[in-house]
């Protein structure tokens, strides 16, 4: 155990990622030990909009994530499978700090947005969530009107005005609501099937297109970069199927980084595939047709071919 | 193969052991209420009946009923019948037969004279039948004890051994019992296990007799808290109302605007979902619907009738007079709902540039209006002397709007039909505020707002005379209502705050668990103490004499720990996820709070506000102590008119007092006490009836939080 603790020192200044046991790994070809430079290769990194260096997160006492290093190239889709306690969707709510909402949980090392660390102080969350959303697992829109729902980040940002005072001001942004409303919905595929009953309550839609309306919710504050933690497991096939070509068709805009445990559908979407194993550590990042055809690694063979769980 | 199973799977039709069953049962009901009846002599029970006291029928119930579950039994032993009895009756049914019988012998031992002996004679014969019950066969042993309670019962009071005049004074009990207590309580007992044994016996013992069994004695209990809660507001209801409409004299406009509210929503409600729709208890509610319907417009059909003709109708001591004015408070409440309701239907929207500023000028109307009527409630009348302004205005708009309506219907244009009639409801508040404030008519020719005249009830609109020519208590009625008011005012944004800090900003904590214990104790706080606190501590620093804002205040506190616990609650139940949504949408957490806590957390808190007022307007042990008022004051506390609103140059600038909530005053349940305690005999009806005002206040305000709750419902649901 010190002898791994040790190695993960050495290596925490720069050489690998997640290659904390490198002792136990059987790789396959040559190149077992990859340096940094040659991460950055595969990661992208000329267009990186994120760049993760030596994240490591505790909850108490537990090490959830390892030494991560990776770079996220803007306006693709980004998957991270893994078994489940793998800590992918730790990692995932490293990227807009959703987890300083976690009394216990500890971040060390840097998220780079844009060239600027999300860990420094000083750091508006407000503003980085703006532009860092996140659509979780379970659909969870609000209990209010699906058009309450789609503006209410708007709204609470003072982006839009509306209501009796705003009327009274003459700065009622109905228009714009409207606008933006439809945008959004248009965006996350939902505006055909719901522009009838915008005023209904949001839960009365089914759970895909819930789940919809918390994307379009997550477009209309116009972020730069969308966080989905599984968002599809909690859907039927065909639902599933809508969120899939949505993704697809959000990462011409927008870069989407997207947790699944389900691997054809990371094989499906993604560009590059990040996979993480037991233990917290990443243990190959590449274009994703490489990590399904010829992975570096014989875990990671084992894990998307299904030999290992 | 179905020789493998003792029963059937299907079994058509009932036999006649299930029919004698279902009618053990029956009779067992019947019996029951009956023995309840008694009680309030609805029943007779000491009266002669077609040449016997009535007490026999009940012991000649008991006997056929003995013999019938006996019968039941050893149809069922000897094989008559198809039933899966178990081996025991088992232990619940061992252990209450056994004290049944113990009980029952010690108090014959008791009565015949053998005392202690007696007693433990009882004792054994009660262990006896136990394990006997324990070890027969269940159609044996869950009938037999019972039979045999019931036949010895029933041939007692058939025997005339024991009659309503008997009445056995126990050495051991220092306690009298007379026959009319032990006869329908033996009735009551013997009706309850006859009619478990029969339910037992419908479904043929084994495990679906005793589901049927416990079911059977589940659904009495329900019945009987329900049939308790009924009582209890019949019984208020039926000793007070004679009282409280003594002399009720009721214009027939004003009442005609009162029918015309249910009128007005559940006909809206036909017209948008169908008269009858739906199935089977959909539709039959539909029909229920649809009766008060006809009902209320027949009232007021009738009513138009009474004006038309000048006739003044009356009913007992209240009377319908052919006024054609409306009473101002009637007028605001009526316009009011109404407008409510307009708000609720508005679906349409503006469409056309020409529209929209119909619809904007209409606002700035109607800001007009209610800017004018503020002024006139609050500073001064405006217009020249001698021309008032507000009618003549009120007059205007309220023309145009109904020609703007009928127009709208005649020319058949697709037009917002709301915002005429939203103009028109805006106008009559208006006039109605106007009347309040300067107590002129807006009327012509008779028919418009007056300020009062219209509606005569003198319980609730005077004050009482004193001892013995008591005529209302409008003084106490009046103090309930802004003690209460005040207390709702000062306690629940308190709680609200404090359960937002702990729930969403309070870490779980020593400290929140020990505020959680403390404000559930303090909850559970006799309620003299608080008023013994708000004496020694809130009198003697606000007017150092008890007055009503001491017992708000003293209420509030009483008011408050309730409200936070439900708040909490309620807070707590409000799923994380929304507060993640929010917050991955960059809202920070007091905007999240604002925005999706509270609303999502309204219910529990009305909830919590609902069950704290029906507390605290019936305080009356804190209030003897802290409003401590005449028992009969002469006039109800000026609130609202002694408000004094003075300005100055020297800091703070602006000097509010309202010298009304520092005096003394009296509350309902205060002067009720008063009243009953005061000893003389006539005054027992007019305590009725301030018990019924009571009732009618707290249902009132019920009614308000359980609408409100409703919205708030609503408005998470659709």
């Amino acid at each position: 155990m010190t002898e791994t603790t040790t190695e993960t020192e050495e290596q925490s200044t720069g050489t690998s990622v997640g290659s904390g046991d490198t002792d136990t790994r059987t790789t396959k070809g040559e190149s077992e030990e990859r340096t940094r430079d040659e991460w950055r290769e595969y990661s992208f990194s000329e267009d990186a909009i994120l760049s993760v260096d030596d994240l490591n997160v505790y909850y108490g006492d537990d090490h959830a994530l390892k030494d991560i290093s990776m770079d996220i190239p803007e306006k693709s889709v980004t998957a991270l499978i893994g078994p489940s306690g793998c800590g992918k969707s730790t990692f995932l709510r490293c990227l807009n700090r959703m987890n300083d909402r976690i009394k216990s949980a500890r971040v060390e090392g840097t998220v780079e947005y844009n060239g600027e660390d999300v860990y420094q102080d000083g750091t508006n969350l407000v503003e980085l969530r703006k532009r860092i959303g996140m659509v979780f697992q379970a659909p969870n829109p609000f209990p209010k009107s699906i058009r309450d729902n789609i503006a209410y980040g708007p709204r609470k940002h003072g982006d839009i005005n509306r209501g009796f005072v705003a009327s009274l001001l003459g700065r009622d942004d109905k228009e714009e609501e409207d606008e933006l409303v439809e945008e959004s919905l248009r965006k996350a595929a939902l505006w055909d099937e719901v522009n009838d009953r915008l005023d209904d309550n949001a839960l009365g839609l089914s759970g895909g297109q819930q789940q919809r309306l918390c994307i379009a919710r997550c477009l209309a504050v116009n972020p730069e970069v969308i966080l989905m933690d599984e968002p599809a497991s909690a859907l039927d096939p065909v639902a599933t199927s809508k969120i899939e070509d949505l993704i697809e068709e959000l990462a011409k805009e927008y870069t989407v980084v997207v947790v699944t445990h389900n691997m054809q559908q990371a094989a499906r979407i993604s560009d590059q595939t990040a996979v993480f194993l037991t233990g917290g550590e990443l243990v190959e990042y590449d274009e994703t047709d490489k990590i399904f055809e010829n992975p570096e690694s014989q875990r990671v063979e084992d894990y998307v071919t299904g030999k290992f769980g | 193969m179905s020789e493998a199973y003792e029963r059937s799977l299907v079994v058509e039709g009932s036999s006649a052991y299930e029919r004698v069953s279902a009618a053990v049962v029956g009779v067992s009901f019947v019996a029951f209420l009956a023995a309840i009846g008694t009680f309030f002599g609805w029943v007779p029970l000491a009266e002669n009946v077609a040449g016997f006291v009535a007490a026999r029928y009940f012991g000649a119930v008991l006997v056929a009923l003995g013999f019938a579950v006996a019968g039941l039994g050893v149809a069922s032993r000897v094989g008559m019948f198809e039933t899966a009895p178990d081996d025991s009756a088992g232990l619940v049914a061992a252990v209450v037969f056994g004290m049944l019988w113990f009980l029952t012998l010690g108090f014959v031992a008791q009565a015949v004279g053998i005392g202690a002996v007696g007693w433990i004679g009882a004792l054994a014969a009660g262990v006896g039948l136990a394990y006997a019950t324990l070890v027969s066969s269940e159609d044996i042993g869950s009938t037999f004890p019972v039979a045999g309670f019931l036949l010895f019962m029933g041939a007692l009071f058939v025997a005339g051994a024991v009659t309503p005049e008997s009445a056995w004074m126990s050495e051991a009990f220092e306690a009298t019992f007379p026959g009319t207590v032990v006869i329908p309580t033996a009735t009551i007992m013997g009706a309850l296990l006859g009619g478990w044994t029969g339910a037992k016996a419908y479904a043929g013992y084994g495990t679906r007799g005793r589901q049927n069994g416990a079911f059977l004695l589940i659904s009495l209990v329900v019945f009987l808290v329900l049939s308790i809660l009924v009582l209890l507001l019949a019984f208020v209801f039926e000793r007070g109302v004679a009282v409280v409409l003594e002399n009720l004299i009721i214009g027939a406009g004003t009442a005609l605007a009162f029918v015309a509210l249910p009128v007005v929503l559940l006909s809206r409600r036909a017209y948008r979902r169908g008269i009858v729709t739906g199935t089977g208890t959909d539709a039959v509610s539909s029909y229920v619907r649809f009766a008060f319907l006809a009902v209320f417009v027949l009232l007021a059909a009738g009513l138009g009738y009474a004006f038309a003709t000048a006739t003044s109708l009356s009913y007992g001591s209240v009377t319908l007079e052919p006024t054609t004015a409306v009473g101002a408070l009637p007028a605001l409440v009526v316009s009011g709902v109404l407008l409510l309701v307009a708000r609720a239907a508005d679906t349409s929207t503006a469409e056309t540039d020409r529209e929209q500023l119909v619809a904007r000028l209409a606002r700035l109307v109607v800001a007009g209006l209610v800017a004018g009527a503020l002024v006139e409630l609050f500073v001064a009348e405006i217009g020249v002397p001698g021309v008032p302004f507000m009618p003549i205005a009120v007059a205007a708009v309220a023309a145009v709007s109904l020609v703007a309506l009928v127009a709208s219907y005649a020319r058949d244009v697709p037009y917002p039909r709301v915002l005429p009639v939203t103009v028109l409801l805006w106008a009559s508040v208006v006039a109605a505020v106007h009347v309040l404030a300067t107590g002129d008519a807006v009327a012509v020719a008779g028919v418009g707002i007056v300020e009062g005249g219209t509606v005569n009830w003198p319980f609730l609109m005077n004050p009482s005379q004193g001892l013995g020519i008591q005529i209302g208590v409008m003084p106490a009625m009046f103090g309930t209502i802004w003690i209460v008011l005040g207390a709702v005012v000062f306690a629940v944004p308190l709680a609200v705050g404090a359960a937002v800090y702990l729930t969403e900003y309070a870490e779980d904590s020593l400290f929140t668990r020990g505020v959680d214990v403390a404000t559930n104790g303090l909850w559970s706080t006799p309620s003299i103490v608080f008023g013994l606190f708000g004496l020694a501590f809130i009198v003697p620093r606000f007017g150092d004499s008890p007055s009503i804002l001491a017992s708000q205040l003293v209420l509030g506190f009483m008011l408050l720990p309730l409200v936070l616990i439900t708040s909490r609650e309620a807070m707590k139940s409000v799923p994380d996820e929304y507060r993640d949504a929010s917050a991955a949408l960059g809202v920070s957490k007091w905007r999240t709070i604002r925005s999706v806590v509270v609303p999502a957390a309204m219910p529990g808190v009305i909830t919590g506000v609902i069950l704290g007022v029906g507390r605290i307007a019936g305080e009356t042990a804190p209030l003897l102590l802290v409003l401590n008022g005449p028992n009969f004051p002469g006039s109800a506390p000026g609130v609202l008119s002694s408000f004094d609103v003075g300005f100055g140059l020297q800091p703070p600038f602006i000097h509010v007092s309202n010298p009304a909530l520092l005096e003394r005053a009296s509350a309902l349940p205060y002067q009720l006490y008063a009243v009953i305690t005061a000893g003389v005999g006539a005054e027992e009806s007019f305590g009725w009836g301030t018990a019924l005002v009571l009732l009618g206040v707290v249902l009132s305000f019920f009614a308000v939080s359980v609408a409100s709750r409703r919205y708030f419902r609503r408005k998470l649901q659709q």
